[in-house]
């Protein structure tokens, strides 16, 4: 290929990019402020009001609900902070390291819902786990605290951390191998500082910062959530995204403008603690930094309790999901069903497969094209970096659709896809898809773009190598195996899109998770597992598939991991062969 | 075929220029060191020369490559060779592929092969060709990777620090190998270093800092080189 | 000149309606082929079954394809009409039929989201039977916008086995709470169980019940509502977990009866309790009652958006789910258990496999949302 084609069909590939992932901003944003501010000709508001705002702020136990709200927000995203970090210090590096990140896999491929349903199966107060204390103590009865619906949110709090740990780690695992953490804690080890020690004293301090933007991600998610948070959350007062479903759902549609102000504050709350994270990390790295230098003392952090108890309870809600699935009658405080039957399987079958066929093109579609301009956006970062005349795309904008809440941008793009002539409601659906996944996309690819050698880039140029050439013979294969992941992850998060389905999708279009939530709205257990089964099972497969391909491809990286059994087995692979 | 710089100078961010104008010009089968602490610009003269601009610095001057000026040229038209001191052999490449992957397009895809191993044979690495760069040594991962920027065929040769990594026992015998076959190819080259050691020739390096004189007299040696 | 075009069109609009009602054939003959998306509620699978059972029947007798869209919650299906309607898509609409009731039916007639009255124009219509509430919603008048499909009636499920004889009013539902602390309680309004449960609360225990067919005056509220507010304060004292958390929904409430956490479930359908039986959810001993007062009774019904793409797709759908085969079906415990709207005469099958209870009716609309707002200022933190 001619170098200028090569750059003309990026820069197309780019404008694309750039029109498909940001374009939906600004009817979604548009949206919000307008119906907050009670702008909604539909229902004959023409003006201008801030009726959204006092009717919100009249709402009796509104301060109650956002407090709870930033209660569960923070406490599950420091939870999950301490207890991931904690467990890359007391695990990373040992023999069985290699496993548990195996493992990683299908626990980030269980979607929230799917485990939402699994964690209340085993911990409600006839749930799984009060049946083996039963069995145990016999005739224990039924308590009558519950950590499902607890009033402090504190099941909530605890499902969120369970479920973000594995996040947490997968990301981190990325970061430490670009921060070379292995060197370092040969020098800290050498300098006669601990493991513990080293890790809090040298390694958290790069960490933090570096783990900022996924910490980010975690905590707009445990802010916004609907759908877990319906299932395990708080009721008096609900949790505040919550109260705005509940309002934007009301059959009254003079709620409305009081259900976007609600959105349009959320917003804010969300930003407000986003700034808090980068507050706490200024406070931690740059403000009070003596800790750092003050000496070998380190805190006590039970990292490898919280890695057994954060997989043991997210794998154990598999099997007992499966027997749900199977059971005609399972009542407490019997162990295992009483009467098995094959009916409800039998009964959902046949409409299983047009469902799942379903989920599956347009995850595959949506997860394909957000990957596609989440390199693109990368290599043009990058590109930017060495071309100071070039603005690099922010991360902020980057991250807009996974901070700000769903609901509230999706109402203003559905209005605007309404505007279109004729209804295209896959396209529309793919669409949202590709805005809501790309990203979580761009995030997982940012540490392996960012850890990528680029002398190697340098090496294949003055070998006489178009640029183009250099990329795809030498720098895709080398970060194949973070691109598989990333589609993978892609997958998984278009699975999981409830709203934009239903919303963009007219109806017109059903797949395993707008069944799964329809059917969990009659807490049928049954039907709920089946589809919370399947909604784990569809993004595992791709996970699997992940990363059968990516060793498959990866062989010689593959193969030098298993050859280098040393210290370094862990180093990047992008620099491993720069240390002798 | 020479490779001469004119004028080159470099610029940081506050506007402070790294080095005095810098003009010199270097033959084919000779090799130009150019001496200086860390910090100096040296990589980054090496960098320009080779079209990786940094985005740190601005840059003027002009580099001709046999009479062309390379200005505005694209790295990879460019036909300049690079070493680092990091071999940067791909790591996803068997240790043959690192080598096929440079030849130049006129080979056909069965001949990249017997050629990459042709090489390896030379180097005495043949029983390596399969394996990957991390299970092969230091030292024959240097020679791998020389061997790899020489059959890209360039018509000039950049060596950035390209010893200062390895241990003192295969050193020497590595740097005497790498300059005999940058003279075998009559190839111009350019090394930045700061260890008077890997100086081939005392009278062919540029001391810092890099000033007038001592550009006059490599110039004058040069132009007198070629009166002879 | 706007306003020119908007008469010529209603006059249109009219005149159609009135060319269409003339000639049923003709409607059957266009909604051949037609793809009808229904709106409903997704939660039972014993619904979600009933509706691919109507699907093949209108698809074989009238080439009419009936999709249900399941949504956990119907005002989903509002929203995208606002939406449709903000953007000023007043054809082709996406959805082409919904089931509603009360307030959502109030909230689309209030803001025009309904099409032309066609329910007199159906031929099934005149096996309806006219001695139900069928033209009032909630006590909002249908005008026609909608057809009855079937009757809720709140009821009380409980095991026979535990209770010999069940609360028989809202009163002695205090009294049993008293005595058996934390194994009563009920699904937290504004869910649709909930507010109907205050409501029946609210019309056994009123002095001046007949006020409640009114709309709600701000001046007389507190007054009339004052008894169930002092019923509320003390059978929270006694309810489950002390009346600090509630059920979600009335599924939860028979979730928590086979758990064994509470003695009373409650369902809007009285058959609830058998279909619930074969499915493994409730033992064998379970049964369902009404209180001796009645049980309070509501209609639900179908509708079409007024800027449906398939709307005599629609008309044809309605029309088969108000035949006596569909509506008997529907009744059938082991289907779906709905009461049927028609004439008990136009039921000819053996199907009688069904319970009705005495009937109260709902009070006035406007009491739902009034309940509610003051319940959550009470209670709801």
């Amino acid at each position: 290929m001619n170098r200028s084609i090569q750059k003309i069909s990026f820069l197309l590939l780019l404008a694309a990019a750039v029109l498909i992932v940001f374009v939906p901003l600004l009817p979604g944003l548009a949206g919000v402020v307008f119906t907050a501010f009670a702008y909604i000709p539909a229902l004959e508001l023409r003006t201008f009001s801030l009726t959204g705002f006092t009717e919100l702020l009249l709402w009796p136990g509104l301060h109650k609900s956002i407090l709870l709200t930033l209660f569960i927000g923070l406490g599950s995203t420091f939870l999950s902070a301490v207890l991931a970090f904690s467990i890359l210090q007391s695990c990373w590096g040992k023999r069985y390291w290699h496993k548990l990140e195996k493992l990683l896999a299908p626990i980030l491929a269980l979607p929230h819902v799917a485990f939402a349903v699994g964690f209340a199966f085993l911990f409600t107060p006839s749930g799984f786990v009060a049946r083996i204390l039963n069995t145990i103590f016999s005739d224990l009865g039924i308590t009558h605290w519950s950590l499902i619906n607890d009033p402090y949110g504190l099941g909530l709090i605890l499902a969120l951390t369970i479920k973000e740990v594995p996040f947490l780690l997968f990301m981190s695992i990325a970061l430490l191998k670009q921060l070379n953490i292995n060197s370092t804690l040969v020098m800290a080890h050498s300098l006669g500082y601990s493991n513990a020690q080293a890790w809090q004293k040298i390694i958290l301090p790069q960490w933090l910062p570096k783990i900022r933007f996924t910490l980010f991600a975690v905590m707009a998610y445990s802010l916004s959530v609907v759908d877990v948070a319906l299932v395990l959350g708080p009721t008096s007062p609900s949790t505040f995204p919550v109260l705005i479903w509940q309002w934007l759902n009301d059959a009254d549609l003079s709620t409305l403008p009081k259900a976007s102000a609600g959105a349009f504050l959320l917003l804010l709350l969300c930003i407000v603690a986003l700034y808090l994270i980068r507050f706490v990390e200024w406070l931690v790295v740059c403000r009070q930094r003596a800790w750092q230098s003050s000496g070998r003392r380190s805190l006590p952090l039970p990292g490898k309790s919280a890695i057994l108890f954060t997989y043991v309870i997210s794998l154990t809600t598999l099997p007992v999901l499966l027997l749900w699935s199977f059971a005609q009658r399972w009542s407490f405080p019997d162990l295992l069903p009483s009467a098995w039957s094959l009916r409800f399987w039998q009964q959902e079958w046949l409409f299983l497969w047009g469902i799942i066929g379903n989920s599956i093109s347009i995850a595959l579609i949506s997860a394909t094209f957000a990957l596609l301009f989440a390199i693109i956006i990368h290599e043009y970062n990058q590109h930017s970096v060495t071309h100071k005349r070039l603005p690099p795309v922010p991360r902020l904008l980057i991250a807009i659709p996974m901070l700000a809440p769903q609901l509230s941008i999706l109402f203003g793009i559905q209005i605007a896809t309404l505007f279109a002539a004729r209804q295209h409601y896959y396209l529309w659906v793919i669409w949202a898809h590709i805005f809501f996944a790309f990203p979580y996309v761009y995030l997982v690819l940012d540490g392996p773009w960012r850890s990528y050698e680029k002398r190697l880039d340098r090496v294949a140029l003055s070998l006489g190598m178009s640029p183009f050439k250099v990329w795809w013979k030498i720098k895709r294969p080398i970060l194949l195996p973070a691109i598989c992941i990333a589609w993978a992850v892609g997958i998984s998060v278009s699975l999981a899109q409830y709203l934009p389905t239903l919303m963009l999708g007219g109806g017109r279009i059903a797949t395993l998770t707008t069944e799964a939530v329809a059917l969990a709205s009659g807490q049928d257990r049954r039907i709920s597992a089946i589809y919370a089964l399947l909604q784990s099972l569809v993004p595992f497969i791709f996970y699997i598939l992940a990363i059968f391909i990516s060793q498959k491809t990866g062989m010689m990286i593959h193969q030098n991991k298993v050859n280098k059994r040393s210290v370094d087995s862990d180093v990047p692979i992008s620099k491993k062969s720069v240390n002798y | 075929m020479s490779l001469s710089v004119k004028n080159l100078s470099i610029i940081d961010d506050h506007g402070k220029m790294l080095f005095s104008p810098l003009s010199f010009s270097i033959q084919k089968g000779e090799i130009l060191a150019l001496m200086g602490p860390s910090g100096c610009g040296k990589s980054t003269l090496l960098s320009a020369i080779a079209g990786h601009i940094s985005p740190d610095f601005s840059y003027a001057g002009e580099y001709y490559l046999n009479g062309v000026l390379l200005n505005n040229i694209a790295v990879e038209k460019r036909k300049i060779g690079i070493l680092f001191q990091d071999d940067l052999l791909f790591p996803h490449l068997t240790v043959w592929e690192n080598l096929a992957i440079a030849l130049p397009d006129k080979y056909k895809k069965e001949q990249r092969k017997t050629v990459a191993r042709q090489t390896l044979s030379e180097l005495n690495l043949l029983a390596l060709a399969d394996k990957a760069p991390s299970q092969i040594s230091g030292g024959q991962r240097a020679r791998v990777s020389m061997m790899r920027m020489l059959l890209a065929e360039p018509a000039a040769v950049l060596l950035d620090e390209p010893f200062s990594k390895l241990d003192k026992t295969l050193r020497s015998d590595f740097r005497n190998w790498v300059f005999a076959q940058i003279k075998k190819r009559k190839l111009p080259a350019l090394m930045v270093t700061h260890d008077e050691s890997d100086v081939p020739d005392p009278g062919q390096s540029l001391q810092w800092p890099w000033d007038e004189k001592q550009q006059n007299n490599v110039s004058d040696r040069n132009i007198k080189e070629k009166q002879c | 000149m706007k306003k020119l075009i908007a008469i010529i069109s209603l006059l249109l609009s009219v005149s159609i309606s009135q060319a269409e009602g003339i000639n049923w054939n003709e409607i059957e003959k266009k909604a051949q082929g037609q793809r009808v998306f229904f709106y409903a509620w997704g939660g039972s699978q014993d619904i979600n079954n009933y509706l691919r059972w109507a699907d093949k029947r209108l698809q074989a007798r009238y080439g009419v394809t009936l999709t249900h869209v399941k949504v956990s919650d119907i005002s989903e299906a509002i929203t995208r009409l606002v939406a449709e309607k903000t953007a000023d898509k007043n054809s082709n609409g996406s959805i082409d039929m919904v089931w509603i009731n009360g307030e959502n039916f109030k909230s689309m007639k209030r803001f025009n989201l309904l099409s032309d009255p066609f329910v007199t124009e159906l031929p099934n219509w005149h096996y309806v039977d006219k001695s139900l509430p069928v033209d009032t919603d909630f006590a909002e008048p249908t005008e026609g916008l909608e057809a009855p499909w079937g009757i809720g009636q709140l009821v009380f499920i409980f095991d026979k086995k535990k209770l010999n004889s069940p609360p028989q009013s809202h009163r002695e539902i205090l009294f049993y709470a008293q005595n058996n602390p934390n194994k009563i309680s009920y699904p937290r309004p504004p869910s649709f169980h909930g507010t109907s449960f205050l409501k029946s609360a609210l019309i056994e225990l009123s002095e001046n019940p007949e006020s409640l067919s009114l709309p709600v005056d701000n001046n007389t509220f507190q007054q009339i509502t004052a008894p169930l507010w002092s019923y509320l304060d003390a059978l929270h004292q006694v309810a489950w977990r002390q009346g600090k958390q509630f059920p979600d929904n009335n599924a939860q409430t028979i979730q928590l009866l086979d758990d064994g956490e509470l003695d009373l479930a409650i369902s809007f359908n009285p058959n609830e309790v058998y279909s619930a039986q074969e499915n493994g959810l409730l033992r064998e001993s379970t049964a369902a009652y009404a209180l001796a007062g009645g049980a309070l009774s509501n209609i639900h019904f179908l509708s079409i958006p007024w800027n449906a793409s398939a709307k005599e797709g629609a008309l044809v759908a309605i029309n088969f789910l108000l035949s006596p085969e569909a509506q008997a079906k529907k009744a059938d415990i082991s289907v779906w258990g709905d009461p049927t709207v028609l004439q008990s005469s136009a039921i000819t099958s053996t199907t009688q496999n069904t319970q009705f209870f005495k009937a109260i009716e709902e009070p006035h609309p406007s009491w739902q949302s009034a309940l509610e707002n003051e319940w959550q200022k009470r209670y709801g933190h």
